[in-house]
């Protein structure tokens, strides 16, 4: 009997957990369907304020009186529980910051946390900033430098959406502290609605080669910086390679004839990633008369100067390929693949065998289409007369054929 | 030995090994919790449009190795090119397919033969053509003579552009925020997390669940379905969250996966030696940062990004699961020499040991329990209703696990609607007497299969569904 009692128990536990688990589940479900509601409600009140021209800050409108109707713990729910537009969400701050009270919220969004309390700390901040007041910035500041990076992450969130300059000032300063990574807050950045080349621009002096670079990559954004120019033409020989690449790629989306130059003479960077990025600068460009020294990178020791390379020169259009084809005799295998690969990006081989196919033989285009076929390699070829139409598959392949297509195995 | 001492042992072994197991479970459920509601609020804090429009955000390298995939590949690949993310491109490497889906990928995205010069990191079976979409710049396809799926990823690696790799399957189709949500991760913090993987959800139409939104998903009319589906649920909601809170999260699904990709490259791609690749990759990765004492993260999301179909009869089920219980069983050999080793740290004293105690030798207790228990009311030891409240008591509770499973997945992704929940709750209990009966055979097959040394992939027949 005792025995069958223990059985009994642990089945009535097993059961009741079951049960008690499975109505947590439809009772958390159920919630967040509720909170969804009152941003349902919240959305038709405000499109029917917009349709009567009721502003949504009114202290009577519509917005406000519903809300009032909710309990603080009910709306800090539903801020927490669901995303929210922006517009519903300064309506929804703007009534906590009513009714809970601005020292209130100042206290908590100060408060350091253990780990339960940073949600409450974030939510104040959230509450403070989307509210629209003056103590949020305080606030905010001193979250950036939190040991929280949940607190961080959501403070440059939080910056990151708030149009404003002193966000974009805050966002540098986390920047230069480096407190969060800085790609993130440069994608806040540079996202930004409002000019920030001057902010930009300061960066560019940071001690941190890691703030001028992104300063350097966002600037891209604002071709009417004064001094941009030469202030990145100027970091084009920053001592940090990254920075270097930076400058070089900006400058030649913003001030061409600087870029050139500077691009040219990174192109014998000893850093390959600079050259790398040299190379496509000039692409971007289309400086033809960079084509050899940027074909000459084809032989490069490093793939993706090589590979940067070929980009650049297909950039550059069909007048860089006087000064590829040279590369296809040269004695490194990867510098023959790489021109070929070019010339046939730039269907220069369909153009050969097009004119050769239709027009009368001439053997110095034969030349070239032999150091084509030999340097592309046999799928190069069967991948041409594949792109042909069919009528004249068959005389292109045969053509090819004569010129050692077989034999030429070519595949790198 | 009488048979009674044989029994009563038996019971009791398998009693307490049933016992442990479930500590395992409710001790990882509890990290599971708190990491996934962590995860759930922060995912519904982060800025994702900042992310989508931001030039700034990491581009991804998405691979999808095919083989014998006509029917479905190109669902799966129009989602891949959906995919809402600044700057990304998709690899699909034709495996050697013996039936329609290079033609039928051909004519779909208006591929043209080029070839293309890449660096062979890795070596693979020979290319015998690379194309080019006219219409969809960032595909790219390869096709390839058959080397297995390890062949074709590193085929795909060795073609792949940038920074961060995504494998995925070629059979899966994927949201629109996949990638969005399953770089989240690695945006914030891309010096330490090396690897990311999501939950990927079993569907008969897979495509289907394009068209639903949030909140609108039924549960499937076909039970076998539904239980797959609760099986993928637990595992990720329950364990790999979990395991990521505890820094052993030693499985990275073969669905979907990120990767950094100089990881892939420093490590030497992926593996064709195992009969899966996936699992292996995640234990080789964790072996090499540990003993290196490098600072690193290889994380799960609970979110849901896509679809992918599941076996569909029982007897591919079997075949499936034996597989993975064979890769499962040849991985933890392989790496024994992490097991309750303090250079490991929480893989070594915690991760590997779970394994071996959930996933290893469970088909033996599993085994011995199957015997043992009709044995045991047969010969008087037990009446049958204490068998039949046992049978409950394991039941009810497999049910717990699979409402903490529901309750954290919808906190997540709120997928389902009500009902639906509903419905999937009611059969956590009966998982027991139908579903993991075919398990049970499937792990005995696959340790069996491991014992024997066999390597096939048996691959499951594809769902009959017209084709698009």
């Amino acid at each position: 009997m005792k025995a069958l009692n223990i059985w009994l128990i642990s089945l009535a536990v097993a059961a009741g957990t079951y049960l008690l688990t499975g109505i947590a589940a439809l009772i958390g479900r159920m919630l967040h369907e509720r909170n969804r509601s009152v941003v349902d409600r919240l959305r038709s009140i405000l499109e029917r304020q917009a349709d009567s021209g009721t502003t949504p800050q009114h202290p009577q409108g519509r917005a406000d009186k519903y809300l009032s109707t909710l309990s603080r713990r009910r709306i800090k729910r539903v801020i927490a529980d669901t995303v929210l537009t922006p517009e519903i969400n300064v309506v929804i701050c703007r009534h906590m910051v009513n009714r809970i009270g601005i020292e209130r919220l100042k206290k908590e969004a100060m408060r350091r946390s253990g780990s339960r309390l940073p949600w409450s700390r974030i939510m104040a901040l959230q509450i403070l900033a989307f509210g629209r007041t003056d103590a949020a910035w305080n606030a905010l500041e001193k979250a950036l430098i939190a040991p929280d990076p949940r607190v961080v992450g959501a403070a440059v969130t939080i910056l990151g959406n708030l149009p404003d300059a002193r966000a974009a000032e805050l966002l540098a300063k986390a920047m230069r502290v480096g407190c969060y990574p800085a790609s993130r807050i440069s994608a806040f950045l540079d996202c930004f609605p409002l000019d920030l080349s001057a902010l930009l621009g300061s960066l560019l002096g940071c001690p941190s080669p890691t703030v001028r670079y992104w300063a350097a990559i966002m600037l891209r954004k604002y071709p009417n910086f004064r001094g941009g120019g030469d202030v990145l033409a100027s970091l084009t020989h920053d001592s940090n390679p990254q920075v270097r690449r930076a400058a070089v790629e900006s400058l030649s989306l913003l001030h061409g004839n600087l870029a050139a130059e500077e691009a040219r003479r990174l192109l014998s960077d000893e850093v390959a990633f600079v050259r790398a990025h040299a190379a496509r600068a000039l692409g971007n460009l289309q400086q033809v008369d960079a084509a050899p020294a940027v074909a000459a990178l084809l032989t490069d020791r490093d793939w993706w100067v090589r590979h940067a390379a070929k980009v650049s020169l297909e950039a550059m259009g069909s007048q860089a390929i006087p000064h590829i084809l040279p590369f296809l005799k040269h004695q490194d295998r990867f510098a023959r693949n790489g021109a070929a690969e070019v010339l046939q990006n730039l269907e220069y081989f369909e153009q050969l065998l097009d004119e050769e196919l239709l027009g009368p033989s001439r053997p110095e285009r034969l030349a070239i289409l032999d150091q084509l076929v030999q340097a592309g390699g046999v799928r190069m070829s069967e991948a041409m007369i594949n792109r042909l139409p069919r009528e004249v598959r068959q005389k292109a392949s045969a053509l090819l054929s004569s010129l050692g297509m077989e034999r030429n195995g070519g595949v790198s | 030995m009488s048979l009674e001492t044989f029994v009563y042992w038996s019971f009791v072994i398998c009693l307490t090994y049933l016992l442990s197991v479930y500590v395992a479970f409710a001790l990882v459920l509890i990290a599971s919790a708190a990491e996934g509601l962590l995860l759930a609020r922060e995912s519904r804090q982060e800025d994702y449009d900042t992310i989508a429009e931001s030039r700034f955000t990491i581009p991804v390298s998405v691979i999808a190795p095919v083989y014998n995939e006509a029917v479905v590949v190109v669902g799966a690949v129009r989602s891949m090119l959906a995919l809402n993310y600044p700057e990304f491109e998709v690899i699909v490497v034709n495996d050697g397919s013996k039936d329609e889906t290079l033609e039928v990928l051909r004519q779909a995205f208006d591929l043209k033969p080029r070839e293309l010069f890449y660096r062979k990191v890795f070596p693979s079976k020979a290319v015998r053509g690379i194309y080019e979409s006219s219409r969809y710049p960032q595909l790219l396809v390869i096709d390839k003579e058959n080397g297995g799926k390890a062949d074709a990823l590193n085929c795909g690696i060795n073609c792949a552009r940038y920074r961060y790799l995504c494998t995925v399957d070629g059979d899966t189709v994927f949201s629109p925020e996949a990638l969005l949500k399953g770089m989240r991760l690695a945006l914030r913090d891309p010096a330490k997390v090396l690897g990311v993987t999501s939950l990927v959800e079993i569907s008969r139409h897979p495509e289907e669940g394009l068209k639903l939104k949030p909140g609108q998903h039924h549960a499937d009319s076909k039970a076998l379905t539904n239980f797959e589906r609760l099986d993928y649920l637990r595992a990720f909601m329950n364990n790999r969250i979990g395991w990521s809170r505890l820094g052993f999260m030693l499985c990275s699904v073969g669905a979907f996966a990120i990767w950094r990709r100089d990881v892939l490259v420093e490590l030497g791609g992926f593996s064709g030696e195992f009969t899966c690749e996936d699992i292996e990759l995640t234990f080789r990765v964790h072996e090499y940062f540990r003993r290196k004492k490098t600072p690193y993260k290889v994380l799960s999301l609970g979110e849901m990004v896509g679809w992918t179909e599941g076996p569909d009869t029982v007897r591919s089920l079997v075949s499936q699961r034996a597989r993975w219980q064979r890769v499962i069983t040849e991985t933890v050999w392989h790496y024994r020499r992490m097991f309750l080793n303090p250079r490991y740290g929480s893989v070594g004293f915690l991760g590997v040991p779970y394994y071996v105690l959930v996933e290893v030798i469970a088909p033996i207790f599993q085994v011995l329990s199957v015997i043992t228990l009709p044995v045991a009311w047969w010969i008087g030891m037990l009446s049958f209703w204490q068998l039949f409240i046992f049978l409950l008591i394991v039941a009810f509770s497999n049910g717990v696990l699979t409402n903490c499973a529901i309750l954290l997945h919808d906190q997540t992704s709120r997928t389902y609607r009500i009902r639906a929940m509903v419905h999937l709750m009611l059969l956590g209990p009966i998982d027991l007497f139908w579903y993991r009966p075919i398990l049970f055979w499937a792990q005995a097959k696959g340790l069996v299969d491991f014992l024997r040394g066999d390597k096939e992939w048996h691959k499951f027949a594809r769902n009959r569904r017209a084709t698009s």
